[in-house]
C-alpha cells in the first residue's frame, strides 16, 4: 500500500514538475482572446493572453475598457487584471477548465479633479473549448473596493463578473 | 469578408468618438431615493442610512433627493413604497407602525439592513453643497394619525443650513405645502403632466418634479418663467439621462448618479 503511494507520488512529480523532461520538451502556447464582460461595475471590453507556467499553472493577463464609458461617454475607463489557475483537463481533450484567482483594477474618472479607483479579488473558473480558435467563457465572485479620490476606502462591495469571448492559440 | 466587419467596427468607434460632446454643465444632478432607486450598480439598498453616507461624500453630486414617511410616533423614517410587504421583514404601512416596531425591522439583503430614521444621518460626512430634497410620501396612507405641518417644520429647521446641505421639501398636498412655503421653504410638487405642472406653478411651487418623457423641452423652457424650477426623472439609461439634459431643465433626478455626472461634464 505505501509502495502505491509513494510510486503514485514520483508518477505525479514527473509528469508535472517544471524539472520534468516533459515541460523542457513541451512547447508554452499562448491564447489571445477577445471577451465581453459584465460585471457588477459596468460593462467590459478586454483583450486577454493565456499562457501557462512550467506546464503547471495557467495564467491569465488582460486589459480593458469600461463600454459605456469609454465608447458612449467618452471618458476613458480602462481595467486591467490577471488571475493563476490550474487546468483540471490538462491535456485530456479541447476543454479547459481553470479554477482560478483574480485581481483586477479599474477607474473611472467622475471629473477633472476626481477620480474613482476600484480593487476586486475573485475565484472562479475560466472555461475555453477549441484547438487553434477558442471560444471562452468565465464567472467570478468575490469582493471590491471603491476608493474616491483619496486614500481611504469607500466602500466594500460583493464582486462579480461574467465573460464570453473567443480567441486564437499560437 | 471578416477583415470587412473589422473595418466597419474601426469606422463605427470613430464615428461615434468624433462627435462634439454637448456642456450641460448648468443642469444639476440629484440621485433619486438616495443612491438610485433602480440602480443594479449601488453598493447600498435605496433609502437607507448606508446609501446616504456614502453619497454625502460626493462632491460632484448636487442633490440627494430622499423619500421620507412618517411613523405612527411622527418621527421621519427613510423608504419609498407604501407598504413594507414587498422588500422588509415588516406588513403593514409606515405610517401604521411605531419607532420601535421600524427600528426592528430589515430589508431582505445578504446583510439585513435596517430601515433607516432621518435622524440618524450623519450631515458632518458632507463633501460640498448639497441640496437635499425631501420627498413627503403617502401623507395621507394612514387617516387617523394625521402629521402636522409644524412636526415637518422641526425637521426641516434641523436640516437646513447644516454643513453646506439646502433642504426643499417635495409635498403634493396643497394645504400641507403652502403653510411650509409660509414658513419660507421653497417646496417643490409632482407633477403627472404639462398641464398639471403649469397649474402647479401658477400656484406658491417653487418647482415641480415631472417625468422626462411628459414634456418636451420647449414645455421645459415654457416652465421655467419666472425663475421657476424644473425636475425631471424616470431616466433609466445613459440615452435617457442624455435625453433628459439636452432639454436643459434645472436638475435631473437619476438612478446612477456617477454615469450621470460623467455625462453631464
Amino acid at each position: 500500500m505505501v509502495n502505491i503511494f509513494i510510486t503514485s507520488l514520483i508518477a505525479i512529480f514527473v509528469s508535472n514538475s517544471p524539472f520534468s523532461q516533459d515541460t523542457i520538451q513541451s512547447k508554452n502556447s499562448i491564447v489571445l482572446s477577445m471577451n465581453a464582460e459584465m460585471s457588477k461595475l459596468d460593462f467590459f471590453h478586454n483583450i486577454q493572453v493565456n499562457t501557462e507556467l512550467y506546464n503547471l499553472l495557467s495564467l491569465e493577463a488582460s486589459v480593458g475598457v469600461n463600454v459605456n464609458k469609454t465608447y458612449f461617454q467618452r471618458s476613458f475607463a480602462p481595467q486591467f487584471s490577471i488571475g493563476i489557475g490550474y487546468d483540471l483537463l490538462k491535456s485530456k481533450n479541447r476543454w479547459k477548465l481553470i479554477p482560478m484567482i483574480k485581481s483586477r483594477t479599474t477607474m473611472i474618472d467622475l471629473s477633472e479633479s476626481s477620480r474613482l479607483r476600484y480593487l476586486e479579488g475573485s475565484v472562479g473558473y475560466s472555461l475555453a473549448y477549441g484547438e487553434k480558435w477558442y471560444v471562452t467563457q468565465g464567472a467570478f465572485i468575490g469582493r471590491g473596493k471603491e476608493w474616491y479620490n483619496t486614500i481611504d476606502s469607500q466602500v466594500n462591495y460583493w464582486a462579480y463578473s461574467f465573460y464570453f469571448g473567443f480567441g486564437y492559440e499560437f | 469578408m471578416s477583415f470587412k466587419a473589422f473595418q466597419y467596427i474601426v469606422f463605427l468607434l470613430i464615428f461615434f468618438s468624433c462627435n462634439e460632446k454637448e456642456s450641460f454643465k448648468d443642469v444639476r444632478i440629484i440621485s433619486h431615493g438616495v443612491s438610485g432607486l433602480y440602480n443594479p450598480k449601488s453598493f447600498h439598498i435605496d433609502n437607507t442610512k448606508e446609501a446616504m453616507h456614502y453619497v454625502l461624500k460626493f462632491e460632484e453630486l448636487e442633490g440627494i433627493e430622499i423619500d421620507v414617511q412618517h411613523s405612527l410616533d411622527g418621527s421621519l423614517w427613510m423608504f419609498h413604497d407604501e407598504f413594507l410587504d414587498d422588500r422588509t421583514s415588516e406588513l403593514g404601512r409606515v405610517c401604521e407602525k411605531t419607532d420601535v416596531a421600524l427600528s426592528q425591522a430589515t430589508y431582505m439583503d445578504l446583510n439585513s439592513t435596517s430601515i433607516s430614521r432621518l435622524s440618524s444621518i450623519d450631515w458632518s460626512l458632507n463633501n460640498g453643497d448639497k441640496d437635499v430634497y425631501l420627498d413627503l410620501k403617502n401623507l395621507n396612507a394612514c387617516i387617523s394619525e394625521a402629521y402636522t405641518p409644524g412636526q415637518f417644520i422641526s425637521i426641516l429647521d434641523e436640516i437646513n443650513g447644516k454643513e453646506d446641505v439646502n433642504v426643499f421639501p417635495i409635498i403634493n398636498d396643497t394645504a400641507f405645502a403652502h403653510t411650509i412655503h409660509n414658513v419660507g421653504y421653497k417646496v417643490f410638487s409632482d407633477a403627472l403632466s404639462y398641464g398639471e405642472a403649469k397649474e402647479r406653478l401658477s400656484l406658491f411651487y417653487h418647482g415641480v418634479v415631472v417625468r422626462n418623457g411628459i414634456l418636451t423641452s420647449s414645455e421645459v423652457s415654457n416652465l421655467q418663467i419666472n425663475n421657476k424650477k424644473v425636475i425631471l426623472l424616470d431616466m433609466f439609461s445613459m440615452s435617457g439621462v442624455r435625453d433628459g439634459l439636452r432639454k436643459y431643465p434645472s436638475a435631473v433626478l437619476v438612478e446612477d448618479f456617477k454615469s450621470a455626472i460623467i455625462e453631464r461634464n
